[in-house]
């Protein structure tokens, strides 16, 4: 598990590379509430390397899109698998795929 | 040849068939007269009775022979021409009136006879003819008949004899002789005249009636034909024996609606279909074909047996206004494994024949026809074929098949059936058809009967697996791990894997975080994995608790404990089971994907 974190001005993309599940969420909610506690303008998570996400996974970006609150969390680059359980949960729109 | 032509056509067919047996019918008539006469004749001459002068007798013999050599003439050459009829009713014409003149014994009967029968013809102008012809030789034979017996004595006389003292004066014979013959004449004509007409009338009627039940006929051969010439033959078999299929149509007279067909989807899948239109005709069998079409194109481009079926409907739904349905069930089947998922979109539920005779019925529920909503969901179930368990697939036909009583086959006559035979899908087949004919005994079947049996008799052992850990220490990675090295063994699509790794994640987070209060326990995982299909069991000690039990979550607050776990495994799962059994809480998960 690797996560990664670049800013651009006010502008974040972490990405995650490796499992988001049951043992790997909790790292991964601490580190996105690193970066959100930045006071940053927008959080863009790069899921490319995601092998794939389970609830729990699911539950750590929820919560930081409602600490984020009006600003936007977008996923990018999930595979097929990832973008799957996203839509099966309804939360295509809430984080800015189609 | 536009249809009105081709009415005509026909309808000038009948009526010269009907012409040359009205000359024949003319010529019997002709002749029977004539025979008559003859005898009348003969009579008279030898004295047995007194009916007329010397030279009636004469002139009537003469005129029997000719209506007599006419008649025969006519018989045998009467084909020959339209206007025989003429030439034989003229015959008859003066031959009916050279009797009326020698004799007025019932003598208006015949006059009449050549306006009556010229009716057969169905010809207004003939019968006009006719009944003209007769009245001048009647003007003339009365005309004659006023003439000689103002010169000839005798002939007076023999009007006395006959009873008859009218002709002294032409007056007399015009009032009670010319009027009313020519008033039952013209009466008779205006009959004859309207039986003519309503008679053709009938004729192009019935012409009309054939041709459209000939071009009905021609539609539903040709549904027939394009039927025919799309459905993979009825027996297939392996050189291995790893396939046997076999099946069987038997249509209906008015029916081209049922559908069959077996192929393989890709190297190791077999697609097996048996479908079933709700209309009738080349429509129908229009519609039929393009279902067919898009779902074996479907198919054979690697869908999944649900997003087939959704497209079949997506491109039928769109343009049907006669909201014809189709009932389809398809399977794909790993030939490997004989581990398979089906969909069912209104059609009837399959039997499988266990090796061991037990009868499987693949129930499901309902999920609706395909070719009318345009909200159309439908679900995909797990079936498995083991060695020499055998498949029936059939329509409504079959089970609806009825007997003389008006009982239908049903449903458990079929799986007494399929239980009692014993043999392969041949035999099983033929041993349905019979049953099911015998049952009906004769009586008319409205709908098609259609049959498809498949064996499948897949060689491979599965990959089985088992490990025991204790809730404490469990490394829910450790697992997944394990998993994805027997999922890449077997090939399975990364995305597939993905999936099944996250409902892994699921199901051990829960157990591991619920099942035991005190934190300690076993949990045993179980894996059976093949070509095309995972089935893994999770089993523990703990409280009793069903997690497919678990409501769904309102997806109002994501934040919330619970409920998305679960809810995703079944997303994830072709089929989930829970069973509380001997103290042990068993959940099962299997999926089933297509092989690249």
């Amino acid at each position: 598990m690797a996560i990664n974190v670049k800013k651009d001005g006010n502008n974040a993309t972490v990405s995650y590379s490796g499992r988001l599940d049951t043992t790997t969420s909790g790292d991964f909610q601490k580190a996105l509430n690193q970066v959100i506690s930045e006071s940053i303008d927008s959080l863009t998570v790069d899921l490319r390397d995601t092998d794939f996400i389970s609830s729990k996974g699911i539950r750590v970006l929820v919560a930081a899109k409602k600490e984020m609150g009006e600003k936007n969390v977008t996923i990018i680059n999930a595979n097929p698998a990832v973008t799957e359980i996203i839509r099966n949960l309804g939360l295509l729109r809430l984080f800015g795929m189609n | 040849m536009n249809k009105k032509e081709e009415i005509n056509r026909q309808t000038e067919e009948l009526f010269t068939e009907n012409e040359w047996q009205s000359n024949r019918l003319l010529c019997i008539i002709m002749f029977g007269y004539a025979l008559f006469l003859f005898i009348f004749m003969l009579s008279s001459y030898m004295g047995l009775i007194s009916l007329t002068p010397g030279m009636m007798i004469n002139a009537c013999l003469i005129d029997a022979i000719i209506i007599m050599i006419s008649s025969v003439y006519g018989f045998f050459f009467g084909n020959k021409g339209i206007h025989i009829k003429y030439l034989l009713m003229l015959v008859l014409i003066i031959g009916v009136n050279v009797t009326h003149f020698c004799l007025t014994v019932f003598s208006m009967f015949f006059l009449m006879g050549p306006i009556v029968i010229s009716t057969k013809y169905y010809n207004r102008k003939f019968t006009l003819i006719t009944a003209a012809a007769n009245w001048v030789f009647l003007i003339a034979g009365c005309t004659a008949n006023i003439i000689l017996e103002k010169n000839f004595a005798a002939m007076r006389l023999f009007h006395r004899y006959q009873g008859i003292e009218i002709w002294g004066f032409p007056k007399d014979a015009i009032m009670y002789r010319l009027i009313p013959e020519t008033v039952v004449m013209l009466i008779l004509l205006i009959i004859c005249l309207n039986i003519s007409e309503s008679g053709r009338r009938l004729v192009r009627r019935q012409a009309e009636i054939g041709y459209n039940a000939l071009e009905m006929k021609n539609e539903i051969d040709t549904a027939v034909e394009i039927q025919e010439s799309v459905i993979p033959e009825k027996k297939f078999i392996t050189s291995g024996n790893e396939i046997q299929i076999t099946a069987a149509m038997k249509p209906a007279r008015e029916a081209a609606g049922d559908f069959y067909d077996y192929f393989m989807a890709d190297e190791n899948t077999l697609a097996i279909i048996t479908a079933d239109v709700s209309d009738k005709g080349l429509s129908a069998a229009m519609f039929m074909m393009s279902a067919i079409n898009t779902l074996r194109f479907a198919i054979k481009t690697g869908k999944d047996i649900g997003q087939a079926f959704s497209e079949v409907n997506r491109v039928l739904a769109e343009d049907n206004p006669g909201c014809i349905f189709v009932t389809v069930w398809a399977g794909l089947i790993d030939i490997r494994t004989g581990v398979g998922k089906y969909a069912n979109a209104g059609h009837t539920f399959p039997i499988i024949k266990h090796s061991d005779g037990e009868i499987e019925v693949l129930t499901n529920n309902p999920d609706t026809f395909i070719g009318v909503f345009d909200d159309f969901e439908i679900n995909t179930h797990v079936f498995k074929l083991r060695k020499d368990d055998i498949i029936v697939l059939y329509t409504d036909g079959v089970t609806d098949s009825m007997n003389p009583a008006g009982e239908t086959f049903g449903d458990r006559r079929l799986r007494e059936v399929i239980k009692t035979t014993e043999g392969g899908t041949d035999e099983l087949c033929d041993s349905i058809i019979r049953k099911t004919e015998e049952f009906s005994d004769n009586e008319h079947q409205f709908d098609d009967k259609t049959l498809l049996l498949a064996r499948v008799n897949s060689d491979c052992k599965p990959d089985k697996y088992e490990w025991v850990y204790n809730v404490s220490d469990i490394d829910i990675e450790h697992v997944i791990d394990n998993t994805d090295l027997i999922l890449n063994a077997v090939s399975c699509p990364d995305n597939v894997r993905r999936l099944i790794d996250t409902a892994i994640d699921e199901i051990l987070g829960n157990i591991t975080e619920y099942a035991y209060e005190n934190g300690q326990g076993a949990i045993a995982v179980k894996i059976e994995a093949g070509h095309n299909y995972i089935e893994m069991s999770f089993r523990d000690k703990g409280l009793p608790f069903n997690p497919l039990k678990t409501a769904e979550p309102l997806f109002e607050d994501l934040l919330q404990i619970g409920g998305y776990g679960i809810y995703l495994v079944k997303t994830i799962a072709d089929e989930t089971n829970y069973i509380y059994e001997n103290g042990e809480n068993i959940l099962t998960f299997i999926k089933v994907w297509r092989s690249q």
